[in-house]
């Protein structure tokens, strides 16, 4: 059975050395930063950032892992803003009967440049940061732990939903269907999987919260810590310049 | 202590009752086991006695649960944990999803309840110790065997230091090693005083580890006796449960002749045979 988190250790500053609360800070600048900086160039530097933020973290294998999951989205929003942007005037390419513009691209550019940097943000935080760390550190802070429980889990989300497919799919391929092979076969195996997978997840929700119940987990009153709070160095200077690079974007781009 | 009288419960989505009538008396020490097929109501019951029924599962509910004299209905669930502790049949969802090592695991709920750490980490030591499970406990809980995850999710109630312990199917997912090692746990907990409450199929292991067992069926108690009197009960298969099987293959072949009660383990059988063996050779 694996880990329901795609946290794995590893050592490097953002694994050991950089508190969560930091971290969570990091992922919020870099979302507020990709919605506030108007330009191509800015959204460009923004994203090659986080993707360096990454490399440093020795996650960007399994970060481009994630974005290669959304892909999806980033072609849809490509197409939808080549072919329909308000503004697309000078055409860029023809395909047939379909005229992409150079507007729409444009803007799509920057759209997706805004995603990649939000996902691959949330991607540095979900991969260097283990839920018992995030938790612990928002109760430590006075964050009500049924809060903290739902973004510990929300981390979790992915990889359960992964591991009970995963579970499902051994079960049916055991009773003889076919779930490996060409994406056409895969694809046909998806569908089945559906339903299970998301009856299971309701079971699974309401024993788990039953379980929670039965420990203690609602009762009101301060908490208490099995592990003592690891001291990270440095990092109050790391939030100042977090809070104070964002406070500087945004001045610039409402009074600039 | 835990009193019932006259419950039944039904639950919202349901035609019938999932228990209909009980009347239970559970005295302190004892370790009761609750037999019965599937929907006959021992999970339940085990959660009216935990206090998730009605507190946590809407329904129809007359009569009245009482756990050392308090009446269950008033009682705040997550208060009542410091009294019950139930262990769930998934041992993998009684996690709490959130810790990285088995240890910090078992302290979660000792964590909710502001436990002091240096008093936390003497429990989990102690909880740890009981289990067998102190050589991993820095292991990743979701890496565990099923025997190990379910010892640990035992020692994640038992570190709260119930007085009662609910246990449904413990070893529904475990193979026999895996099994004799929860029962390996049980008979030691029982030396230690606590109040046991075990649904499960596996009669041969019941019958091992229980002082008195219940048999429920369609929701009502079909018979509460001693573990002889109730395995030995002509009418136990009207009721969804199989005696062991030697137990069955004695009652064929020799009871008949003998005419005394039952054995309910292998060895007792075979001990019994002996005799008999020795009596007819000499």
């Amino acid at each position: 059975m694996n880990t329901p988190s795609l946290y794995r250790e590893q050592n490097t500053f953002f694994h050991k050395r950089m508190d969560p609360l930091s971290k969570l800070l990091l992922v919020c600048c870099l979302f507020i930063d990709a919605f506030v900086v108007p330009t191509l160039p800015g959204a460009c530097l923004l994203a090659l950032l986080t993707v360096g933020l990454l490399y440093l973290a020795r996650e960007l294998g399994r970060a481009v892992k994630i974005l290669a999951g959304c892909a999806l989205l980033l072609i849809s929003i490509f197409l939808i803003q080549g072919l329909f942007y308000q503004n697309n005037q000078t055409v860029l390419l023809q395909v047939g009967p379909l005229s992409f513009y150079r507007e729409g691209i444009s803007y799509a550019l920057k759209i997706s440049l805004r995603v990649i940097t939000m996902i691959a943000a949330g991607s540095l935080l979900v991969l260097t940061t283990s839920p018992t760390d995030l938790l612990e550190a928002c109760v430590r802070r006075g964050v009500s732990p049924r809060l903290a429980y739902m973004l510990a889990a929300i981390l979790q989300i992915i990889p359960l939903m992964m591991r009970n497919a995963a579970k499902i799919q051994e079960a049916q391929e055991a009773r003889g269907m076919a779930v490996r092979g060409s994406l056409s076969t895969r694809f046909r195996a998806f569908l089945p999987l559906l339903t299970p997978l998301i009856l299971s997840s309701f079971v699974n929700i309401q024993e788990r919260s039953m379980a929670l119940e039965v420990r203690g987990f609602s009762l009101g009153g301060p908490r208490t810590f099995y592990r003592s709070e690891p001291v990270y160095k440095g990092m109050l200077p790391v939030r100042f310049v977090l809070i104070g690079s964002t406070l500087g974007i945004l001045c610039w781009r409402l009074f600039g | 202590m835990i009193r019932m009288q006259q419950f039944t419960y039904r639950y919202s989505e349901m035609a019938r009752p999932a228990l209909e009538g009980i009347n239970l008396v559970i005295e302190p020490g004892e370790c009761i086991g609750l037999l019965g097929s599937n929907g006959a109501g021992k999970t339940t019951l085990c959660y009216a006695i935990m206090g998730l029924i009605p507190h946590f599962f809407q329904g129809d509910l007359t009569g009245e649960v009482r756990v050392n004299n308090q009446p269950v209905a008033k009682m705040d669930l997550a208060a009542m944990s410091r009294q019950v502790g139930m262990v769930l049949q998934n041992a993998a969802n009684q996690l709490s999803g959130t810790k990285m090592t088995v240890e910090e695991e078992i302290a979660f709920g000792l964590e909710n309840f502001a436990i002091a750490q240096e008093e936390m980490r003497e429990r989990v030591d102690w909880a740890l110790e009981i289990l067998g499970i102190a050589g991993i406990r820095k292991r990743n809980p979701y890496q565990l065997s099923g025997g190990q995850l379910q010892r640990v999710a035992i020692a994640s109630v038992l570190v709260l230091k119930p007085q009662i312990l609910l246990l449904d199917e413990p070893t529904s997912q475990l193979d026999p090693k895996g099994t004799e090692e929860v029962y390996q746990v049980l008979r030691q907990l029982r030396k230690e005083g606590i109040t046991i409450l075990l649904a499960e199929h596996k009669v041969e292991m019941l019958a091992q580890c229980c002082t008195r067992l219940i048999v429920l069926n369609e929701g009502k108690i079909m018979a509460d006796a001693s573990p002889h009197a109730v395995l030995g009960h002509p009418s136990l298969p009207d009721w969804g449960v199989e005696a062991p099987v030697f137990t069955q293959a004695y009652q064929a072949v020799v009871q008949p002749h003998h005419g005394e009660k039952v054995p309910i383990t292998l060895r007792e059988t075979i001990e019994r045979l002996n005799q008999y063996e020795q009596a007819y050779r000499g």
